[in-house]
């Protein structure tokens, strides 16, 4: 027997630019080449969504496209990189031009803000940091505070809560009500899932319930989100490319260089047009 | 083929894995990554290998660079997979041995700036970001920092202090700089010139320093690599992807 679920949330990815408004906070899923979700973040170009900050841990592709398409006015994240190619080229230039907001942080703040955001506490106290410029520089920007701890007097970064109103997150499996399956790396996926204020998944295979209720069983997988936390699901086969997701396909490395040389070169934009936003028109 | 500065590079990066270490290395870190398979197949150091990428244990042996250190497929056959915030939550509680970072700069004191060269409000080249360099850098025990040995990258004082070298040293924690020249420890008595790479004067290797290095009474030699320690860095990158880094 089936018991009751909430109700269905699968839409296409023309309606999932909805979930987002113009001025939001959004986090992405993965790391630098690897499960971003690229065809959301299409849809959301096309859509023309704007004025958006962006918050992530070790961004790379999704975020310098967003960066490139003049999607976003800020952006927090601990380190933008496109690793053997280089630094981020869209980001880089945005940064130096003034274009962007630019708050650097740091990996543990990074996840420690989620970790707050995620349990429902307005900060998260972190050891390490101490004696970063970096204190200097997120204090005057109102997202950590030296504290002391009331049991000791160490010395500690009380970083404060990080709440997106959405998160774009790729999986491999989902159901129709948002139950996901994330396989292999999970990032920081699990805490952004359950931090922000909305979630929208992109699911290289959408599966029923039972069918779902037969993988967890047999394989022993454990749901990286539910139904509680998701407010859509979008099927999307391929959806991350060009980063790889795990036991699906690997980073399109040749798709990426072609990316970062041309945006180096200023035309970005014709790439994505050419290359992402065709695909997922 | 014959080794090259970056070749030296390796195997002086290695030389800090030590039997028993739980070692991490991060993203856009080809250097970590070639010196820890150098550290497990060449030097036959037992140690925890763990990653940004998040295999646990993978085989060295089959370890293959990737143009992207996050690469889980670049790290085959692991244990399972383990999430950056265990391996953080780890640091926090004193548990991570051996971390490498790389620097634009790095200063007299140990501070390395990975966040901008000139203001951090307009950078004149806004640099990635330290990623877990400012969390770590007073966490680890022992950091090695991986560097171009040039006058501009070996200062006197970073432009920004992502990771506190000084800090770390304040808490008794071991800093040591790689470069393509030299080997150089990091004290609270400021840089000391612990060993230069074969082919290298001590002369040109402090000239080409703006930060001051003392020298002790004993500085070793890094020899050669023979044959077998480059075929073993050469299977793990048979691509050379090691050299488009810079170094030589």
């Amino acid at each position: 027997m089936v018991p009751s679920l909430p109700s269905e949330k699968l839409i296409t990815l023309r309606e999932a630019a909805d979930v987002v408004r113009d001025g939001d906070e959004i986090t992405i899923s993965g790391m630098t080449f690897f499960r971003n979700p690229t065809a959301l973040i299409a849809s959301l170009i096309s859509a023309g969504r704007k004025d958006l900050s962006f918050v992530d841990r070790e961004p790379g592709f999704g975020l310098d496209v967003m960066v490139a398409m003049g999607a976003l006015r800020s952006v927090r994240a601990a380190m933008a990189t496109f690793e053997h190619y280089g630094l981020s080229p869209s980001v880089r230039r945005a940064a130096e031009e003034g274009r962007i907001r630019y708050l650097e942080d740091t990996c543990g703040a990074i996840i420690a803000g989620l970790r707050a955001g995620a349990q429902g506490v307005p900060f998260m106290p972190v050891r390490g940091i101490i004696g970063s410029d970096l204190v200097k520089v997120h204090e005057a920007a109102g997202t950590w505070k030296v504290v002391q701890d009331p049991f000791s007097g160490e010395s500690l970064v009380a970083v404060k809560a990080i709440e997106p109103d959405v998160a774009l997150v790729h999986v491999q499996v989902s159901d129709e009500y948002g139950n996901a399956v994330i396989k292999g790396p999970r990032f920081e996926d699990e805490l952004k899932i359950r931090a922000a204020k909305r979630v929208v998944l992109s699911a290289e295979q959408v599966v029923s319930s039972d069918e779902l209720r037969a993988m967890t069983r047999d394989l022993g997988l454990t749901l990286s989100a539910t139904s509680l936390y998701t407010s859509a699901v979008v099927k999307v086969p391929g959806g991350a490319w060009p980063t790889g997701v795990y036991g699906s396909y690997d980073p399109d490395y040749a798709a990426i260089e072609a990316y970062y040389k041309a945006a180096k070169q200023g035309s970005a934009k014709e790439w994505v047009a050419q290359n992402l936003l065709r695909r997922w028109s | 083929m014959s080794a090259r500065p970056t070749d030296l590079m390796v195997k002086c990066m290695a030389g800090f894995v030590e039997d028993g270490d739980y070692v991490y290395h991060g993203l856009d870190s080809a250097l970590p990554t070639l010196a820890m398979a150098y550290a497990a197949r060449y030097l036959g150091r037992r140690f925890t290998w763990h990653s940004v990428a998040e295999p646990f244990e993978p085989d060295p042996s089959k370890v293959v660079l990737r143009p992207s250190t996050g690469d889980p497929s670049m790290e085959p056959e692991p244990v399972g997979f383990f999430t950056t915030i265990d391996s953080f939550d780890l640091a926090a509680k004193g548990r991570m041995d051996l971390m490498y970072f790389g620097a634009a700069q790095i200063d007299e004191k140990g501070n390395v700036n990975l966040t901008a060269i000139g203001s951090y409000e307009r950078p004149r080249v806004k640099l990635p970001g330290g990623a877990a360099a400012a969390y770590l850098f007073p966490l680890v025990r022992k950091i090695v920092v991986w560097a171009r040995h040039e006058p501009r990258v070996l200062v006197p004082k970073v432009d920004f202090v992502t990771g506190s070298g000084e800090e770390r040293l304040r808490r008794g924690l071991k800093l040591y700089l790689c470069t393509n020249r030299a080997l150089i420890e990091l004290t609270q008595q400021g840089p000391v010139l612990r060993a230069v790479f074969h082919g290298f004067p001590f002369k040109e290797v402090l000239e080409s320093a703006s930060m001051r290095i003392t020298v002790p009474g004993r500085v070793d030699v890094i020899p050669p690599l023979s044959e077998g320690e480059l075929k073993v860095i050469s299977e793990a990158d048979p691509s050379g992807l090691r050299y488009e880094e810079g170094y030589g």
